[in-house]
């Protein structure tokens, strides 16, 4: 196993340009030295990008807020700017583990690693977020949705680092709410995580869900309901036709797939709910 | 005359009486009768005259702990010292079938390679190899090295697995153990017949770990020759040394054990374990130090747990409520082992009653004694078949306890801790609510006991320096609960002192005899023999002043004001009289007695809690706990522990539990990750009670008992928030939504 320990991103892509599929970039290592010691993971190549100062920023710009890969969740929960436009990756953060993975994680591994459990992708989902890729052949811009392909799977090639997200401008009236279900109140990895947004009268919805599918995914069908107008009273219908759907949970060692159909369903029913008209009033 | 150096002789040969008393084997009380030197009973001073002891006294270690720098034996370098780690096998029963010995020995830093399993394998996590090396990573190089191939053997990992006909069988014998019965059975079930109300239900527990955090592990500081010290995370410093030294084929005397500091045990951690033999052996063929300590998915594979069960039980119960029959058929998921569960009925009394236990075998580690081992399993089936009995009979949940419970101990404490939950204007008392809101609040109740008493075989020594500073010292260990503080607190109270003027020494074999820590006998063991021995040295101390200031030795008084004599007028500093003691100083040997603990300790509690009955989450929002103590050392220590024990019971309620895959023969959550014991977010308001009716003057140990009824609790209050009886814990959001009929 080689090992880079990479200080700019020149540095990083100069080493990334060798990568293979079993290569992997190390960043704040919370999940991937945790595969080093079960040995479920034996690279060819690290190439370490935690200590490059230049992926780690957040800055307001004309195209949204930009936040650098190299952010901890740490720096997303101590963040104005986060706490002004992109509030959801801020509730995301607080989820994650406990102060000190917190003080390493980083937005850039959460979103790579691309566990379905992740805590803060599907906020990423919900805020119409942007992946800003970089290799030496250039640089490219993924919507978040296109960037997670699978379990633990990205659009990411081996070559690439991701050095930023962009975050639209939050618009004006949009609802949003972040909920997580785990076995604890705290370091506990999600049965069923929610976050969502909304605008008025169920405008440019995107409604996202993590661990009830192999990746991260946005209930479609629901968004769609909501853009037509939904009423309260016809949110439940609408949200178990959701679900049933658009989601594909498995039974595992957190949780059955049955529980998370169903508190699913009420966390979106509760969350949705006090947001929709009534009958008659809805548009 | 000068006053004798050193030691004060004990009486020669006193006469001999028999008391009961408990010993503990592996952690299990056991009741014996031994024989005491018929000496002057010792006594506790009335409680009213404490000026250190029945106080709440800060732990001395606190700022070492919190801080990192006290040292355990994870964190023991010595010069020359290797690392070794264990290779696991991955499956419950496997063949090895291929381990490259000659490529792990290449790896640079390695210097050893024992296998311990050549051939077959009969338990998931059973070691197969052990790696010695210069670096603990070099050591796991050479695991990996030794590209170990398994091929796997049918095994059983789960109670269906195992009780089916043909099933592949665990070790010799049949995989269900012979029935230990008790009662009449024909008695019982016409009891049950007659009764006015009877219910019946199975109830299951998983396997819990003790999940101490401080692994399992010791470093062998063997060098050659004939000495030998052992740093080992023990519950038995002085048994762990004996062990070691046989192994390391040394004299017992030329083994010293050492533990400074332990991170838990909670029962799993008496002997030398696979572990320990297996550093010895590397040492002993090395000749130098090896560091093996335990990685934390070995922690859950082999280190035993708390043995789960199945348990059927049907009630009865008259039109008053007093329990006219009991019958409970259960079986013991205790791996290779027997496991263990308490009689049923548990703490209550029934007309009749008739139990069957079997324990069935699987290819997992055996269990070992955990905090009050088999307790909280018979608890949590006695509590539950109680309140669904209360429940079907229309009967108050209080008043049903009360009516049955088999002390009247218990009978005051319900009445206490109805009063703290506040059960008086709680709405459900006779029926379960309904799950019509997001937060549906219930109250339960539990009570346990246990044993509690001393053992006769420790000793304690004392030692008055000339310049005032006093030693106590015992060789038993402090498993983080306080040993080290009620020590030097009874010598403070003795002399008069301050407590940080008293320096406490144990976890060391070579100190006067001490106690394995288990069963909760430490603190009735060790306190007794440590106020003895300063009863002795104050008698020995007022000797000396009496010939040196020409005065009676009785009339001799020691205070916080220092040294008074009856017949004078005028003080002695405590300083100005040791100054008065030969260079050597003063010491003195105490040992247990009787007189001094007591036995037997009984328990009560609540825990109000808020279900969602739409996510299935519980939020316990408050417990109290009301437990006799007899004697309390030190009140702060007491209630710290009482909240350990009512923590761990939270735990085993809600998250904890061994979780397998039989077909792949997995532990799925060998890792805290996965394995969720409380965290500080769980813990809710907790209302912590030392029961001062009990006025016993006596030393009891108080450990076990609050980790027994909490889990109990817990479950019934989920149920009588909102209807959900959950029979099998733990109580995951997933089961509570299945209880309610809201999942399909």
């Amino acid at each position: 196993m080689r090992v880079v320990v990479a200080r700019s991103i020149d540095a990083a892509l100069a080493a990334l340009a060798s990568a293979t599929e079993a290569s992997r970039i190390l960043a704040g290592g919370t999940d991937l030295c945790v595969e080093f010691e079960s040995g479920r993971t034996r690279p060819d190549l690290v190439v370490e990008v935690g200590r490059v100062a230049e992926l780690r920023f957040v800055r307001e710009t004309q195209a949204g807020l930009e936040i650098g890969a190299g952010s901890t969740c740490a720096d997303l929960l101590r963040s104005a700017p986060v706490a002004r436009g992109a509030d959801l990756l801020a509730l995301a953060a607080r989820e994650v583990g406990a102060v000190q993975i917190q003080n390493r994680a980083t937005l850039g591994g959460n979103l790579v690693t691309a566990s379905p459990a992740a805590d803060l992708v599907p906020a990423l989902f919900a805020l119409g977020a942007r992946v800003r890729l970089a290799s030496l052949a250039g640089r490219r811009e993924l919507l978040v949705e296109e960037f997670v392909t699978g379990y633990r799977a990205t659009a990411r090639r081996p070559d690439e680092l991701v050095e930023s997200v962009v975050i639209p401008p939050r618009p004006a009236g949009e609802h949003r709410a972040f909920h997580k279900v785990g076995t604890r109140r705290a370091q506990s990895i999600s049965k069923v995580v929610v976050a969502l947004a909304l605008g008025p009268r169920g405008a440019g919805a995107r409604i996202a869900a993590g661990s009830v599918a192999e990746r991260t995914l946005r209930l479609a069908t629901l968004e769609a309901a909501l853009a037509r107008g939904l009423a309260r009273e016809r949110l439940a219908q609408a949200v178990a036709h959701a679900v049933a759907l658009d989601t594909r949970p498995r039974d595992d060692v957190r949780s059955t797939a049955r529980y998370r159909r169903a508190v699913l369903e009420r966390v979106l029913v509760r969350v949705l709910g006090p947001w929709l008209e009534p009958e008659g009033n809805a548009a | 005359m000068k006053l004798e150096p050193r030691a004060v002789p004990l009486q020669d040969a006193p006469p001999k009486r028999k008391v009961k008393t408990t010993q503990v084997v592996n952690g299990i009380e056991t009741e014996v009768e031994i024989e005491v030197e018929d000496v002057p009973a010792g006594q506790w001073p009335p409680r009213a005259s404490l000026r250190v002891l029945n106080h709440d006294i800060p732990r001395v270690d606190g700022p070492v702990k919190v801080s990192g720098a006290a040292r355990y034996t994870h964190d023991v370098r010595v010069p020359g010292m290797v690392w070794a780690r264990l290779l696991l096998s991955p499956l419950p029963r496997a063949r090895v079938a291929a381990l490259d010995l000659e490529a792990a020995r290449a790896v640079p830093g390695v210097v050893h390679v024992l296998v311990v399993e050549r051939e077959e394998t009969g338990w998931l996590g059973q070691p197969v190899a052990v790696v010695a090396a210069e670096t603990l990573e070099a050591a796991g190089d050479g695991l990996r090295a030794l590209a170990a191939r398994f091929e796997p053997l049918p095994w059983v990992v789960d109670h269906a697995a195992a009780v089916r006909e043909g099933a592949p069988a665990v070790g010799r014998g049949a995989n269900v153990g012979r029935p230990e019965t008790d009662g009449d059975e024909a008695r019982a079930r016409a009891a049950l017949s007659a009764s006015a109300t009877r219910v019946r239900a199975t109830y299951t527990v998983p396997v819990q770990h003790h999940a101490s955090l401080e692994t399992h592990g010791v470093v062998v500081d063997y060098r050659g020759g004939e000495d030998a010290v052992v740093y080992c995370s023990t519950q038995y410093a002085q048994g762990f040394a004996a062990e070691a030294a046989k192994e390391l084929g040394l004299k017992a005397g030329n083994v010293r054990g050492v533990v400074e500091h332990m991170g838990g045990g909670f029962g799993s951690k008496f002997g030398l374990d696979a572990q320990g033999l297996y550093a010895c052996r590397i040492a002993k063929e090395l000749k130098r130090p090896v560091h093996l300590m335990l990685d934390r998915r070995a922690e859950f594979l082999m280190s035993g747990n708390r043995s789960g069960t199945s348990m059927t039980i049907e009630a009865g119960c008259d039109a008053q409520g007093s329990l006219t029959g009991l019958v409970a058929e259960a079986w013991k998921h205790g791996g290779l082992g027997r496991g263990s569960l308490s009689g049923l009925p548990y703490c209550y009394k029934a007309g009749a009653h008739f139990r069957d236990v079997r324990s069935v075998r699987m290819h997992l580690d055996a269990s070992r004694a955990m905090r009050a081992p088999g307790h909280p399993q018979a608890s949590f089936g006695m509590e539950s078949i109680l309140d669904e009995l209360a429940y079907a009979a229309g009967l108050d949940l209080v008043e049903i306890r009360r009516r049955n419970a088999a002390h009247p101990a218990w009978v005051r404490q319900l009445d206490r801790v109805a009063r703290e939950i506040g059960w008086d204007q709680h709405p459900h008392r006779t029926q379960p609510g309904k799950p019509d809101r997001e937060e549906c609040i219930g109250i339960g109740f539990g009570i346990s006991n246990w044993g509690s008493g001393g053992s006769s075989d420790c000793e304690a020594e004392v030692r008055i320096e000339k310049d005032g500073s006093v030693v106590v010292a015992c060789a038993a260990q402090d498993l983080g609960t306080g040993t080290r503080m009620y020590m030097a607190a009874i010598a403070a109270e003795e002399f008069g002192l301050p407590v940080a003027a008293v320096t406490a020494r144990l976890g060391d074999s070579r100190l006067p005899t001490g106690v394995a820590s288990g069963g909760s006998v430490t603190t009735p063991s060790v306190a007794p023999a440590v106020k003895d021995a300063c009863t002795r040295a104050r008698g020995a101390f007022a000797a000396h002043l009496a010939q040196v200031l020409g005065r009676s030795a009785e009339g001799f008084r020691f205070g916080p004001d220092g040294v008074r004599h009856d017949g004078m007028t005028e003080r002695l500093a405590w300083s100005k009289a040791c100054g008065t003691l030969p260079a050597e100083g003063l010491s003195a040997r105490g040992k247990w007695q009787e007189s001094l603990q007591t036995r037997g300790v009984r328990c009560t509690q609540a825990a109000q809690v808020a279900v969602d009955p739409g996510t299935g989450r519980v939020r316990v929002l408050h417990m109290v706990c009301l437990q006799e103590v007899g004697l309390a050392l030190n009140r702060l220590a007491v209630k710290s522990q009482i909240q350990g024990g009512m923590i761990q019971a939270l735990g085993y309620a809600l998250g904890e539990g061994r979780q397998l895959d039989s077909a792949l023969g997995l532990q799925l959550n060998a890792s805290f990750e996965e394995y969720k014991i409380p965290h500080a977010l769980e813990i809710p308001r907790m209302t912590t009670l030392i029961d001062d009716d009990d006025t016993r003057n006596g030393v009891a140990g108080v450990g076990e008992p609050p980790a027994i009824p909490g889990a109990s609790a817990i479950a019934n209050a989920v149920h009588n928030a909102c209807g959900a009886r959950v029979r099998e814990l733990p109580i995951t959001p997933d089961k509570v939504l299945l209880a309610l009929g809201k999942v399909v």
